[in-house]
Order: structure tokens, then sequence, then C-alpha cells
């Protein structure tokens, strides 16, 4: 497994890709395979809000502005910044 | 003795409703110690001896916000006798991690099930026993909004029938052993030892906040364990919290798939990638329409009449003749009857009642704007302002969550300025701060609606609303201004839940609509009826206490209000503010804008206290004293500007300095706010001046 270490967004990725939470678009799922943040705070407080590993997640809805987005796990939906999902390792899921 | 009872839970899984429904009215409002942080608690009904005290909504008993370290503090060392642990029903997984943490306090911890009647149209069945039997703790089914299980909850709380906390085990075997290891290595003689389950668990995770907690040193084991899980010790608990947890809801919860939900219909059309802005726009319109148009072109002069007297009123912007004495004049017609001096009667009729009417004929509209909030906030849609407006507002270091406390802003700048806290991070949340009290609150309302009805008695709620987003303007000019001082970097983030749209309970919102109307009524009967004597006082007297003011309480008596100390304050001061107010030296607009240092509300009636009776007539009536507002329309709409943008109330600014942590960063924001407010102002009334050919009128 290698992921991409730079911040550019992998665009078409297919289930079985694996890439970032923030390379998703709108109505893809993922599983959630690692996960990365400098900031101690936020990571904490992402794992808090029940991003660990193996939960799965759907983008769900993209804000007017293309940035925030609203991905739903564990039943409820989460507004993330894509900035702070990058942070996020994923495998594509299929549907 | 008294029990403490706290209630804890999500944000947004009912607390405030169940709060509600289970102390009735009689909840009293303060503060937490320490901070500003609203501390609310009541007795629960039909109880002698259970207080209830609700906590701001936590995810986790980590704290991520300055919120939820009180929800924290409170749980591990107010040491309260139980906790109600209110979690959203429709989402399990989330709400009953906290609650494995909760089960770690040496508290009781009972669950109330919430949302009780909505599981049915989600497609959601819960069983509740088995629930209750595997987390140990008792659990009730329970809808703060309906009032579904709130008596058996009373009822299981009074009589004490609930599972004491048995601590489950719930981590895999040998992180448990590990944890119970350094549990039992505690010191138990320090304070954070008195929840012996929760300190071990942070000590694996190495929460600084318990390290002092150490007696041995375990971190080789807990390494070891780390790379045999591949993961962080914080990775490991909160992984295996949520395994539990995903355990539990399998084995109780059954979920049919369900067509796509109402709150998905309703986002498409909200979060819409066109119409969001727009609607946003719109809804903001309508609010302002219904409250300041509406609300208030109904209202406001017939209540002014009631207290002033008129001959005819304005209603619907169509004159009616309305023929009423009015309590100040009927009061000061006794007064001069029963023998009292013309000075004592003028001083109830102009002084006090005229002061005091001048801020609540403003009630009707500010109801309706509270009730527009609260509806917006209870509803969920703010939280979708908050999440569509973060990108712009990261633009200008500011994160979507700021507009929660320029909206909230718009009632009042103490709880907006409170609200602040649910943005992360630290400078974003400073500038929220600082630039919050640059939003039309509703005691600036008054000066808004008076002057803009002189420059258009139709389209007076359109002034309004170009005013409201004048100061978006301002606020994002000086956001970039103040990114740029701060050498701001774009390491921010925004995390915000997006909860399923909801009715707003009416009861509870129409309280809360309730409350806050009377929070502003008092003001007017406290800060305002003391401000207004002082006014009052200061336009009636000379430097040498002569009474100046009118003979007669005759309309139009003869007064030398311009002897008066207030016009020797006045007159020096104006000079500064003729570019401002459009080429005119009034020291009656200067002195009042002054005075809104103290109290927004105090601008308007000490303009009517000067010019002795009602406000719109002096600056409609030609000749009067403030009929340069109307001729000059661009100086109403500056001396509007300059009370919007100048500094907050007293109020206000006390907040700030709590908030901001002290005097440095409050002096920096009220020059700021001053600045702006002299600059803008000052770019309108040299329109007007010019407009007027450079005339320069009062010198």
């Amino acid at each position: 497994m290698s992921y991409p270490d730079d911040n550019t967004r992998r665009l078409n990725l297919k289930p079985g890709d694996f890439g970032h939470l923030s390379d998703l678009n709108k109505g893809q799922k993922a599983m959630v395979i690692d996960f990365h943040n400098d900031n101690a705070a936020l990571r904490r407080h992402l794992l808090d809000m029940g991003i660990t590993k193996g939960v799965v997640v759907e983008i769900k809805k993209v804000a007017p502005f293309g940035d925030p987005v609203s991905i739903k796990l564990r039943g409820y939906e989460l507004a993330l910044r894509r900035a702070d999902m990058r942070g996020i390792d994923i495998e594509v899921l299929g549907e | 003795m008294m029990k403490t009872i706290g209630l804890v839970g999500n944000q947004n899984a009912g607390k405030t409703t169940l709060f509600n429904a289970l102390t009735g009215m009689n909840a009293t409002v303060g503060n937490w110690p320490g901070v500003t942080i609203e501390r609310k608690e009541g007795q629960i009904k039909g109880t002698a001896d259970c207080r209830l005290v609700d906590t701001p909504g936590v995810y986790s008993l980590s704290p991520y916000t300055e919120e939820e370290k009180v929800t924290r503090a409170f749980c591990l060392n107010a040491h309260p006798d139980l906790l109600i642990n209110i979690i959203d029903a429709t989402s399990l997984e989330r709400s009953l991690y906290l609650t494995t943490q909760l089960a770690e306090l040496s508290t009781d911890v009972i669950v109330a099930l919430n949302m009780a009647d909505i599981l049915e149209s989600n497609g959601i069945s819960i069983d509740e026993n088995k629930l209750s039997e595997m987390l140990g703790l008792t659990v009730i089914r329970i809808s703060a909004k309906t009032g579904e299980g709130i008596n058996k909850l009373i009822e299981v709380i009074s009589k004490g029938t609930y599972k004491k906390n048995p601590h489950q085990k719930i981590y895999a075997k040998d992180i448990q052993r590990e944890i119970d290891h350094l549990e039992g290595d505690l010191n138990s003689e320090l304070e954070e030892a008195k929840n012996p389950k929760f300190a071990a668990v942070k000590l694996f995770e190495r929460d600084p906040f318990f390290l002092a907690l150490n007696n041995t040193s375990t971190d080789n084991e807990v390494r070891a364990l780390e790379t045999q899980y591949g993961m962080d010790a914080e990775q490991i608990i909160a992984d295996q919290r949520y395994d539990f947890v995903t355990k539990l809801k399998a084995e109780c919860c059954s979920e049919k798939a369900m067509p796509e939900s109402i709150t998905d219909k309703l986002d498409k059309v909200f979060l819409n990638r066109w119409a969001a802005i727009p609607l946003f726009v719109a809804i903001m319109a309508v609010v302002y329409f219904l409250s300041v148009g509406l609300a208030g072109s109904l209202t406001s002069d017939f209540i002014d009449a009631l207290f002033n007297g008129s001959e005819e009123i304005t209603v619907l912007y169509q004159t009616v003749s309305f023929n009423i004495k009015g309590l100040g004049p009927l009061l000061g017609e006794s007064i001069v009857n029963a023998g009292g001096s013309v000075w004592a009667a003028d001083l109830i009729q102009n002084g006090v009642i005229a002061g005091i009417s001048s801020v609540l004929t403003f009630v009707p509209q500010l109801s309706v704007l509270f009730l527009a909030m609260a509806i917006l906030e209870a509803s969920g849609y703010m939280n979708r302002i908050a999440f569509f407006l973060d990108q712009i507002f990261k633009r200008f270091g500011l994160s979507g969550k700021s507009i929660i406390p320029f909206i909230v802003g718009t009632g009042c700048s103490v709880p907006a300025i409170m609200s602040a806290r649910t943005v992360e991070n630290k400078k974003e949340r400073e500038m929220t701060i600082m630039l919050t009290p640059f939003i039309p609150c509703s005691a600036k309302l008054p000066i808004i609606t008076a002057f803009a009805s002189v420059i258009s008695p139709t389209y007076g709620w359109l002034i309004s609303l170009s005013l409201y987003f004048l100061s978006l303007a301002i606020i994002l000019i000086s956001a970039l201004i103040l990114k740029a001082l701060n050498h701001q970097k774009g390491d921010t983030s925004f995390i915000s839940e997006l909860p399923a749209y909801k009715w707003p309970n009416p009861e509870y919102t129409l309280k809360e609509v309730g409350e806050k109307t009377w929070s502003f009524v008092e003001r007017a009967a406290t800060v305002i009826f003391f401000c207004s004597l002082a006014v009052w006082t200061l336009t009636r007297f000379t430097w040498s206490m002569e009474y100046i003011g009118p003979s007669s309480l005759l309309a139009g008596a003869a007064t030398q209000i311009d002897r008066s100390m207030l016009a020797d304050i006045g007159k020096g001061i104006a000079y500064l503010f003729i570019p401002a107010w459009g080429g005119v030296y009034s020291w009656g607009a200067t002195v009042s804008a002054m005075q809104g240092l103290i109290a927004k509300e105090q601008v308007i009636s000490s303009l009517s206290v000067i010019a002795g009776g009602n406000i719109a007539t002096a600056m409609t009536v030609p000749g009067s004293l403030f009929s340069f507002f109307a001729t000059r329309p661009l100086a109403a709409y500056s001396f509007m500007v300059f009370n919007l943008f100048s500094a907050p109330c007293i109020g206000a600014l006390t907040a700030m300095k709590k908030e901001l942590g002290g005097w440095k960063m409050m002096v920096k924001a009220i020059g700021l706010e001053l600045g702006w407010a002299y600059v803008v102002s000052s770019i309108f009334g040299l329109i007007a001046w010019g407009l007027a050919g450079w005339e320069v009128v009062g010198l």
C-alpha cells in the first residue's frame, strides 16, 4: 500500500483504490485505514467524533463553494474541511 | 440533603428540552465559577431534594472547546450524585461513545434514550432492556419533546431505583489488564484520583492532565501494546470504545433501509450550489421585514402614543387618527394639578416616561426578531449557515462558526460574544469576539428604525437591511486587516455536526423568546431609567444648578436647553463630528451618540429627552432641533452608521474583556471599533455635506 504524499487531490478514485478522504466525490463510500494529523487536539477530536480505523464513511453533501464537506459515519453527519480530511487514509468501497 | 444531578449529553441531543421538561419553569441561570459560561440549574419537578444542573454539550470528556472543559470539570470535580446522560437514539453510536466515558466515573449514570417519537419514522427500533443489560446502566426511553417517559425518569431518580454503576470492563483483555494495573498504582491522595477508573484510562492515553497521578513507570508496557496494535494509545482507547458501542448497537438496534430522509431532501435545496446563498439572504430579509417592517410599523407608534400621547399615529404606513393623552402627560398634569412644581412634572413626563418608552416601543419587533432567531437555531438551519459560509469566512481568517455569534449578535452582543466559544481556533475566536459588536444588536435597532423611517417611511426596513449587509462588509474588511496583523496561517479547522432538521418545540421556543424579551425590558427599567435621569438633569440645569427646563408642560414651552451642562459638554466635542453629521454642528446628536457607550438604547431616549418629546417629530418638523436629519438623509444614515459601529455598550465590553482574557485585547477592540465608526460615518457624512454645497449648519 502506498499513499500519495503531496497535497494534490487525486480525482476519479475507483473502488479498491487507496487515497485520502479529501479525494472523494459526493456519493462515494470508503473505509478508514489510518489517520494522522499534526495537531494533537484536532486528532483527538476527530477520534472522539468516531473517525477510527475500519469505520465506513460516505461523502453526503458538499457546501456550495466546494468546502467543507459533510460525511456520513456511524449514523450521523459530520462537516469537515477538505484540509482536515487529507490526513485520513482510506480505501474506496463499491456500492 | 440536596442531591446534585448533572445533565450531560452531545450537542443537539435535546438537552435543553429535557432540562425544561424535568424542571418546569423554575430554572435559575448563573455562570459557572470562574467562567462566563451560562449555568442553568433547577429543581426536578415533584422532588424536594433533586437539583438538576445543565452542562454544555460534549462529545467526549476530552475537551476540545472552552465550553467542553466546563462539562469535564463538572463531571470530575463537582462530585455530582447522579448523571443523566441524554442520548440521541437516532445516532446511537456517537452518543454511546460518551456514555462509555461517563460510565468510568465514580458516579451513577442513567441513560435517557431521547427522540423516541421519531425512531419509528427513521426506521429504527431499539431494545432498551437489552441495552440496559449490556451497558449495566438504567436506560429509560423518553421523548423530551412529547413528554413520553419523563414521569418514569423522574420516578426512578426520586426513588433511587436506578442501577448502581457496575464499571463494566469494555476493553480487550491485554489493554484492560494494563489499565487495571495503572488504577492499582494511582496516587489516591490526589483529587484527580477520585474517579480512579477514568484516571487510569487517561493515564494510559498519556493525557497530560493526569500525568501527576502516575506512581510507576508503565510507559514501556504501553509502548509495547501500541506496537502490537499498530496504533497509539489514544487511538487504541477510542477504537475499543467504538468497538464496544458498535457491538451494543448490533445487538440492541435494528435499522430498516429508509427512502431519502426529509433532511436530505431539504438540504438539496438549502445547501444547493446556486440556491444556498440567495435563500440565506432571502430568509434574513424576511426576518427583518417581519420584525422591523411589519411588527415595527404595526405597533411602535401605537405604544409611543400610549406613553407620550398623540392625535394621530402611523400604522402600517397609514396615518390613523388616534387621540390619547398618554401616560407621561397624564402624570405630568396630575403633578401640576396637585400643586407640584413644573420641574417635577417635567422630570416624570419628559425625563423618565419619555426615556423609558422610547425603548419599550421596540419590544414587539424585538420579540419577533428573537423568535425568528430561536427558530433558525432550533431547526438546525443555523448549522447549515455555518457550513456553507465557512469557505468564505475561512479566507478572512474566520470560521464558518463565526456566523453564529454574528447572528446571535442581532439579539444581543453579550450572549453572542459568549457563543464564540464554539469556534475552536484561538485566533479565529478572538477575531470573532472583536468583530461581533459590529452586528446591529437589538438595542441598536431602535436607532436604526427611527432613523430609517426618517429617511424613507415606506422602505425603512430595506434601509435597515442595507445596514445589516454594510456591517457584514465592515466585519469582513476588519477581519482581513486583523488577519494581516496577526500573521495568521491557514492551520485552522471546522468540525461540526450537521444535525437533522427538527421542528422547534413551540412552548420552549416561546419561553426562550419571553426570557430574552424580558431581560431587554429589565434593562430599560434599570440602566435606561438612571441614564434618563442623568440626561434629564444635565439638560435641565446649568453648571450653577439653575433650572432652565420648560416653564410649563405645554408643548413647545420655551426652554434654554442650549445653556445646559450637557450642551456645554457636547459643544466641545461636536466640532469633531461635523464631517460625520453631514456638515452639521450638533451638540445634541453628539452627546446622544456618546451615551451609546453606556447603553445603545440610551441614544434614542437621549435624543428625545433633548428634543423634549417625540423624536420623530423633532426630526421631521422643519426648524426642530434635529430636522437636519430629514433634510440631509445621508447625515441620518451616517448617524446610524456611527452608532452601529462605535464601541459596544458596557455589558458587551465586560463580556469582551472576560472572553478575550484581559484589557489589552479589549482596548484594541474598542480602538478598532471607534476608528471604523468615525471613518465610515464620515464618508457618508461628507457626501451629505457635499450634496448640501458644503454649507455648515449650526455654527
